[in-house]
C-alpha cells in the first residue's frame, strides 16, 4: 500500500495521498465538484448531497490481486447509485465522472429539492452577489421547478441569535456547516439544530445568545443568506464593493484581513469600510477572524473625534495651525531640548518606528515604549523564526500558555493552539485561575498569583516532568502573557520561559521559541528595532523638558499624571485623547485604513497592509510627518514606507532580507479558495496580495539570566486586584464599534465566593473600587474559579489601571447599593 | 421709469439696455457646430425644417467661430479633440456660450475611460447641458430655450 | 451642351422650390406644440409605488448593477414595521441618478424584480448646473396613487409586508 494514489477525474489524472476526499482531490485538477454543506476545514457530513458523482472503481481479479484487464486497460466498474464525493475517499485506479449525464442529473434534482423551500429573495438577500447557492443555480440549476410554488415553505425571516448574527429560517438550507464550525473549528458549541425534517432551525441556547468570539465566521461559511451580521445587513450589494488587504490592528496575531469599501451617502459622499472579511492566511489566521477583529476593527477610525488639522496651544486654547508651521515648531522644540524623550507604542507601523527612531538617534533622544509587558527583547532572541506555522504543530510537539488567558487575548491563537491539541501536541496551560483554553489542555498547572516565575523555574528542574517533556519533545512553543504581572515581573516570566527553552534546546529553529502575547499590533516590532519600555514614567515626565507621543495615551491610561510643570507635549495621534487634551502640539496621524504599512506580528511575521480608503481631513501617515520633521533638522529620511522598509532591512540585522517585494509574495495555499466559485471555502477572500515573511533567528549565544520577583502577593485583610485583558473593553478601538456595546457591557470585577461571603457582598452587588486614587463604579461577579484574596478588575473598563500592569493591594472600602 | 408716462405720447417705450441687448443677442445666436458624434445626427435634425431652429433666430450652423455666439458641441471629446475644442471656443467673440449636448459631451457619459474627456466643461466653461443619449432634437431646442432664459437674466456685469 | 440647357435646369429647380410655397409646413413649433413620444420611447425614469403607498423599490441595487453608464447610486437600508417604506426588510434609502450619465438604455427597467423604476415620456432634461443632473428618490417617486393617502414611511401591523419580493407564480399558469 502505497501513500499516494492515482485516479481519473473527468478525463484528467491526478496523483493524491491516501486519504484524500474525492471533491478534494478534483480540486488539485481544478475540476469543481458542486458543494453546499462540504468545508475543507470542517470535514465531510454529506447532508446536502449537492456533490453527487459517479465513481468506478477498476474490478479486482482475486486470484491475483491485479485489476482485470480490458484491452489492455483495468476494467471499470461504476457503483450502481451516485456518490457523494465529500465522503468518498479516493482510491487506486478510480474513476471520477463529475459531468455525466447521471451525475448532472443528480446535481440538478438536488438542487431543485433545495430551491422549494428557499425563498428566492436574492435581491434583498446580503449573500446575493457572494452566494454558492446562487452560482450553483447557475451552473448545474434547473431551469425551471416541477413543484408548486403555491406550496413554499415560508418562515421566520429575522430572527436574531445573538445581537451579532441574525438568522433567517427561510433561507437555510439545513447544512450544518455553522453548527459544525462551531462544535468543530470554534469548540464553542453555542448553537444547534432544533426539531427534524421541515422545521428543522438553527437556535442558539447560550445567554448571550451566540456567544462566541468567532461567531462571525459562520456567515462568511454559510453558503446562503441564512446567516448575516448585523452589522453589514443590507448595507451594500457584494460587487459594489471594493477590496483592500489589510492587517487587522486589535492584537499581536496579526491577522489577514480584507477591508471591503464603498463611497456612501449615509457618511457624506465619503469611501468608508463597510466590512472586514477573513483573507486565507494558512500560516496566521487560516480562513478564520475573531469578532472583534470583524466588528470593532475599522470603526475607530472613522469615529468623529478624529484628528483632522495640526494644532498648537496657545493661551491655553488649541489653534489650528499649517503642517509647515507645526512641523517647524516640533522641530525647533526637539532641537532645543536637553534630552527628548520619544514614547512610542506597538499601534505603529514598523516603518514608522524606524523613522522614529532614525531622527531620535539625530537627536540624541531616548526611546520608550509605551507598554506594560516586558520581555520583548527575548522573543527577539529566542522568538519564533522563519518557517514556522503554529499549523504544523502536532504530535512530539509540546506548547505551554502561561499568565494569559488567550481567547480573551489574542482569540486566533486560542483557535490554532486548540487545533493543534488536537492533532497531539502537548498542551501544557499554566495560569492562576481558569481559563477556557485548559478543556483542551492535557496539563494544567495552577500557582497563585505572584508564583509565576518560580513556578517555570521550578519546571526547568532536569527531574521536572514537564522539563522531560520539553527535552523530548520534537518541538515547543511557550506563549506567556502578563496577567497578574508588570513590566517587571512579565520580563522575569519571559526570562524564566526562555530559560526552558534554551535549556531544552527549543530555539532558533522554526517551530520553536518564544511568543508574547502582546496587547498592541506592533509590540513585537517595536522590540525588535530595539525601543524599551522604562518602568517608571512619571519621572521621565517630570524630569524631561520635551516629550514627542506617538500613538500611545499615557494621561487616560493613568500611566502618568501631569503635575504643574509637565513637559512640553508633541502629541501624534488618531482620536483626541486624554493625552491629546494636555498636548501643546497635536499632529493629526492616519489610521492604518488610509495608508500603507507593515506589522510585525508575535509570532514575527512582517506582514503588509494596504491603503483601503482616502485620508480623513489633512492628517498625514506617521512616517512621513516624522520624515518632515526630520527634515528641518536637515537629517534626510524617506517618505515612501518601501523605501523606509529597504532603509530598515539594511539597519537592523533582524529584519535582514525583508522588503515589501518579499512580504508580499504568495504561494498557493491549500485549501484553495477563491472568489470565483465561493461555494468552496465560503466568502473568504484569496490572498494575493502577500503571506508576509518571518523574521531571522538572531544570531545569539548567551542570554540574561532571568531575574525577577514576579507579581504581588494577596495579602491578609486586602485584596490584590489584578488587571486582566477582555476581548472586548471599553478602550476606544472597541468602544467605537456600536454593534458591541452591549458585549462590553459595563465594568464586572470577579471575586472568589468565599472571598465575597466573608466580606458580606452579594453576587451581582455593585461596588465602588478605589484603585490608586481613581474611582468606579462596578458590577461584581462571584467567581468560583478566581482564587481567594483577589479581585479580577478587567482593563481599559473606565478604571485606569495601568501603573505598568502591575497588580495593586487594596482595601475594600464600602458597599453601594442600588 | 415714469418716463413713458409723460412722454407716453410721444410714441417712446423705455427699457433697461440689459434687457434690450439680452433681448438682441437671443433673437439672433448663431451656432458653431461641433458635431463629433451621434448627437451631431439629433442636432442635424434640429436645424432642418422639422424642428427648424432658425425659429430662434439660428439661421444656419457656421463652422466658423468668428461669426458665432454659441458653441454647441455634440458627441464625446477625446482627448486629443479637447485642444482644437478650446481654440475654437477661445476664437469666438465674446459674448459666446456653450451647451454641452448629450451624456458623453456632459459627463463622458457610458466612456468613462482614458481617451475620453469626462465632461467638456474641463476644457470649456457649459452654460447648458442637456442630457439623453442622444437628446431628441426637442431636447436640444429645449436645451436652447433654457440658454435664453440664462441669457436673458444677465447683467452686464456678466460679460465684463 | 445644348443651348439654353442651364436656364432649363435652373427653371426645373425653382419650379420644384415655387411648388413647395403651397405645401403645408412641416415643422413642428416644439415648446408650443409638443409631438406625442412612441409608446416604447425611454425618457426621464420613474419610482413607482403600490397601490397603498408603500415604495415598490426595495433597494436591492440590481438597477445600479445593470446601468452600463454606472448613472445610479442606491443605498439600502432596513425597514421596520414602525417606519416602512416598502415591503420586505429591505428599502432604498438613497436612490440618485444622474441624468446626465444616464444613457436611457432601459436595463434598470429590466433588472427590477418588483416593476419599481420605469422609463417615461419626459426628454425635457436640462441644466444649467451639473449638479442639478442628479435626480434623488423624492424626484424620481411618483405621487401618492388616488385612494391611499399615506406617504412613507408608513406605520404598519406587524407580520404583514414580509416579502420584498413579489410572490412568484408558476409561469405555465
Amino acid at each position: 500500500m502505497t501513500d499516494r494514489v492515482t485516479l481519473t477525474i473527468d478525463g484528467k489524472q491526478v496523483t493524491v495521498p491516501a486519504g484524500m476526499l474525492v471533491v478534494d482531490a478534483a480540486k488539485k485538477v481544478a475540476v469543481h465538484i458542486p458543494i453546499f454543506c462540504y468545508h475543507p476545514k470542517l470535514g465531510s457530513a454529506a447532508m446536502c448531497r449537492q456533490c453527487l458523482v459517479e465513481v468506478g472503481r477498476p474490478i479486482i481479479d482475486h486470484a491475483t490481486g491485479h485489476p482485470e484487464l480490458e484491452d489492455g486497460f483495468p476494467r471499470i466498474q461504476f457503483s450502481a447509485k451516485l456518490e457523494t464525493a465529500c465522503t468518498t475517499l479516493v482510491s487506486e485506479g478510480m474513476v471520477v465522472l463529475t459531468q455525466s449525464e447521471r451525475a448532472r442529473k443528480g446535481q440538478k434534482e438536488v438542487l431543485e429539492f433545495l430551491l422549494t423551500s428557499h425563498p428566492l429573495d436574492c435581491p434583498i438577500c446580503d449573500k446575493g452577489g457572494e452566494c454558492p447557492l446562487q452560482n450553483l443555480t447557475m451552473a448545474h440549476g434547473p431551469g425551471k421547478s416541477r413543484f408548486l410554488f403555491d406550496e413554499k415553505h415560508h418562515a421566520e425571516k429575522q430572527v436574531p441569535l445573538g445581537e451579532l448574527i441574525f438568522l433567517d429560517r427561510e433561507r437555510c438550507i439545513q447544512c450544518g456547516r455553522c453548527v459544525r464550525f462551531q462544535e468543530n473549528v470554534a469548540g464553542e458549541p453555542v448553537i444547534g439544530f432544533y426539531q427534524r425534517g421541515r422545521s428543522m432551525d438553527i437556535v442558539s441556547f447560550s445567554e448571550p445568545g451566540f456567544d462566541s468570539v468567532f461567531s462571525g465566521n459562520t456567515t462568511d461559511i454559510c453558503p446562503v443568506g441564512a446567516l448575516t451580521t448585523a452589522d453589514f445587513r443590507f448595507g451594500a450589494r457584494p460587487w459594489e464593493l471594493m477590496a483592500a488587504a489589510s492587517i487587522c490592528s486589535q492584537c499581536a496575531v496579526g491577522c489577514n484581513t480584507t477591508l471591503n469599501t464603498r463611497r456612501e451617502a449615509r457618511s457624506d459622499g465619503q469611501i468608508v469600510v463597510k466590512r472586514v472579511m477573513p483573507r486565507q492566511n494558512e500560516q496566521v489566521n487560516e480562513l478564520w477572524i475573531c469578532d472583534k477583529g470583524r466588528f470593532a476593527g475599522y470603526h475607530y477610525t472613522e469615529r468623529d473625534d478624529r484628528l483632522l488639522k495640526p494644532q498648537v496651544r496657545r493661551d491655553d486654547k488649541f489653534r489650528s495651525v499649517s503642517w509647515d508651521a507645526a512641523f517647524l515648531q516640533a522641530a525647533e522644540k526637539l532641537q532645543d531640548a536637553e534630552k527628548p524623550v520619544f514614547l512610542v507604542s506597538g499601534r505603529l507601523s514598523n516603518e514608522d518606528l524606524f523613522n522614529l527612531l532614525q531622527l531620535a538617534d539625530g537627536l540624541g533622544a531616548e526611546t520608550l515604549l509605551y507598554t506594560n509587558m516586558g520581555g520583548g527583547d527575548l522573543t527577539g532572541m529566542v522568538g519564533l523564526t522563519s518557517g514556522s506555522n503554529l499549523a504544523d504543530l502536532g504530535l512530539g510537539d509540546v506548547i505551554l500558555v502561561v499568565a494569559s488567558d488567550l481567547q480573551e487575548e489574542a482569540p486566533l491563537w486560542w483557535l490554532r493552539i486548540k487545533q493543534a491539541a488536537e492533532r497531539g501536541a502537548m498542551l501544557i496551560v499554566v495560569n492562576p485561575r481558569e481559563t477556557k483554553l485548559e478543556k483542551h489542555a492535557d496539563y494544567v498547572v495552577r500557582y497563585a498569583y505572584g508564583d509565576e516565575i518560580k513556578t517555570i523555574q521550578d519546571m526547568n528542574k532536569a527531574t521536572h516532568k514537564i522539563h522531560k517533556v520539553f527535552a523530548k519533545a520534537a518541538n515547543a512553543v511557550i506563549f506567556y502573557g502578563s496577567e497578574g504581572l508588570g513590566l517587571e515581573g512579565s520580563s522575569g516570566l519571559a526570562g524564566a520561559c526562555t530559560s526552558l527553552l534554551v535549556d531544552t534546546g527549543h530555539y532558533a529553529r522554526p517551530n520553536n521559541g518564544l511568543v508574547g502575547v502582546w496587547q498592541r499590533a506592533n509590540d513585537q516590532g517595536a522590540w525588535e528595532l530595539g525601543f524599551r519600555p522604562v518602568k517608571d514614567l512619571q519621572v521621565i515626565f517630570d524630569k524631561s523638558e520635551v516629550v514627542y507621543i506617538v500613538g500611545a495615551d499615557p494621561v487616560g491610561d493613568g500611566a502618568v499624571r501631569l503635575k504643574k510643570r509637565k513637559p512640553f507635549m508633541i502629541v501624534q495621534e488618531l482620536l483626541s485623547t486624554d493625552t491629546v487634551g494636555h498636548a501643546d502640539l497635536v499632529l493629526p496621524a492616519r489610521a492604518f485604513t488610509e495608508r500603507e504599512g507593515t506589522y510585525t506580528s508575535g509570532e514575527r511575521r512582517v506582514q503588509r497592509f494596504y491603503q483601503a480608503v482616502p485620508p480623513r481631513g489633512e492628517s498625514r501617515p506617521d512616517y512621513e510627518i516624522v520624515a518632515e520633521i526630520a527634515a528641518r533638522l536637515d537629517t534626510a529620511l524617506e517618505r515612501e514606507p518601501g523605501l523606509v522598509m529597504d532603509q530598515l532591512a539594511e539597519h537592523i540585522p533582524a529584519f535582514g532580507g525583508i522588503s515589501y517585494l518579499k512580504v508580499s509574495e504568495v504561494v498557493e495555499q491549500w485549501p484553495v479558495i477563491n472568489r470565483s466559485e465561493l461555494f468552496y471555502g465560503g466568502a473568504v477572500y484569496e490572498n494575493t496580495q502577500g503571506l508576509g515573511m518571518q523574521l531571522r533567528p538572531a544570531p545569539v549565544t548567551s542570554f540574561p539570566v532571568s531575574k525577577g520577583k514576579g507579581g504581588l502577593r494577596p495579602k491578609e485583610g486586602l485584596l490584590l486586584a489584578v488587571p486582566v485583558n477582555k476581548l472586548y473593553d471599553q478602550g476606544l478601538t472597541v468602544l467605537s464599534a456600536p454593534l458591541l456595546r452591549e458585549r462590553i457591557g459595563e465594568l464586572k470585577v470577579c471575586m472568589n465566593p468565599d472571598e465575597a461571603d466573608r466580606l458580606g457582598f452579594e453576587n451581582g452587588a455593585r461596588l465602588r473600587i478605589g484603585l490608586n486614587g481613581n474611582n468606579a463604579k462596578a458590577l461584581l461577579v462571584v467567581d468560583p474559579t478566581v482564587p481567594s484574596g483577589i479581585l479580577l478588575v478587567p482593563r481599559s473598563m473606565g478604571l485606569p489601571i495601568f501603573e505598568a500592569g502591575m497588580p495593586v493591594l487594596s482595601k475594600v472600602r464600602k458597599k453601594v447599593t442600588g | 421709469m415714469g418716463v413713458e408716462q409723460k412722454l407716453g405720447n410721444m410714441g417712446v417705450v423705455t427699457a433697461k439696455l440689459e434687457d434690450m441687448v439680452n433681448w438682441a443677442r437671443t433673437r439672433a445666436m448663431w451656432p458653431m457646430l461641433f458635431g463629433l458624434a451621434c448627437c451631431a445626427i439629433e442636432m442635424m435634425s434640429a436645424q432642418a425644417a422639422h424642428y427648424d431652429m432658425s425659429r430662434f433666430g439660428m439661421e444656419l450652423m457656421r463652422p466658423s467661430p468668428r461669426q458665432s455666439d454659441l458653441m454647441i458641441v455634440a458627441g464625446r471629446v477625446s482627448r486629443k479633440m479637447a485642444p482644437v475644442l478650446r481654440r475654437l471656443y477661445d476664437q469666438m467673440p465674446e459674448p459666446k456660450w456653450v451647451i454641452s449636448m448629450g451624456d458623453c459631451a456632459s459627463c463622458g457619459g457610458v466612456f468613462n475611460n482614458y481617451a475620453i474627456v469626462q465632461g467638456v466643461d474641463e476644457v470649456v466653461p457649459v452654460d447648458v447641458y442637456v442630457a439623453g443619449c442622444p437628446p431628441r432634437p426637442e431636447a436640444l431646442i429645449h436645451g436652447i430655450v433654457t440658454l435664453y432664459e440664462k441669457v436673458q437674466s444677465e447683467t452686464m456685469k456678466d460679460h465684463a | 451642351m445644348r443651348f439654353g440647357e442651364p436656364v432649363l435646369e435652373l427653371v426645373r429647380g425653382m419650379w420644384i422650390t415655387f411648388k413647395s410655397i403651397f405645401e403645408r409646413p412641416v415643422t413642428v413649433q416644439y415648446p408650443e406644440e409638443k409631438r406625442p413620444v412612441r409608446p416604447r420611447f425611454r425618457g426621464r425614469h420613474v419610482l413607482h409605488r403600490y397601490e397603498n403607498g408603500l415604495e415598490k423599490c426595495i433597494g436591492c441595487s440590481l438597477c445600479s448593477a445593470a446601468c452600463p453608464s454606472d448613472a445610479i447610486f442606491v443605498e439600502a437600508a432596513e425597514n421596520t414595521d414602525e417606519a416602512r417604506y416598502s415591503p420586505g426588510e429591505r428599502y432604498a434609502s438613497t436612490y440618485e441618478i444622474n441624468m446626465l450619465r444616464c444613457i436611457y438604455c432601459g436595463f434598470c427597467e429590466d433588472a427590477c424584480p418588483t416593476e419599481a423604476i420605469t422609463l417615461g415620456d419626459n426628454y425635457e432634461l436640462t441644466f444649467t448646473d451639473r449638479r442639478d443632473a442628479i435626480y434623488d428618490k423624492d424626484m424620481l417617486i411618483e405621487p401618492l396613487p388616488a385612494g391611499s393617502d399615506e406617504l412613507t414611511p408608513q406605520k404598519v401591523k406587524p407580520g404583514v409586508h414580509t416579502r420584498a419580493v413579489p410572490e412568484m407564480k408558476n409561469p405555465d399558469d
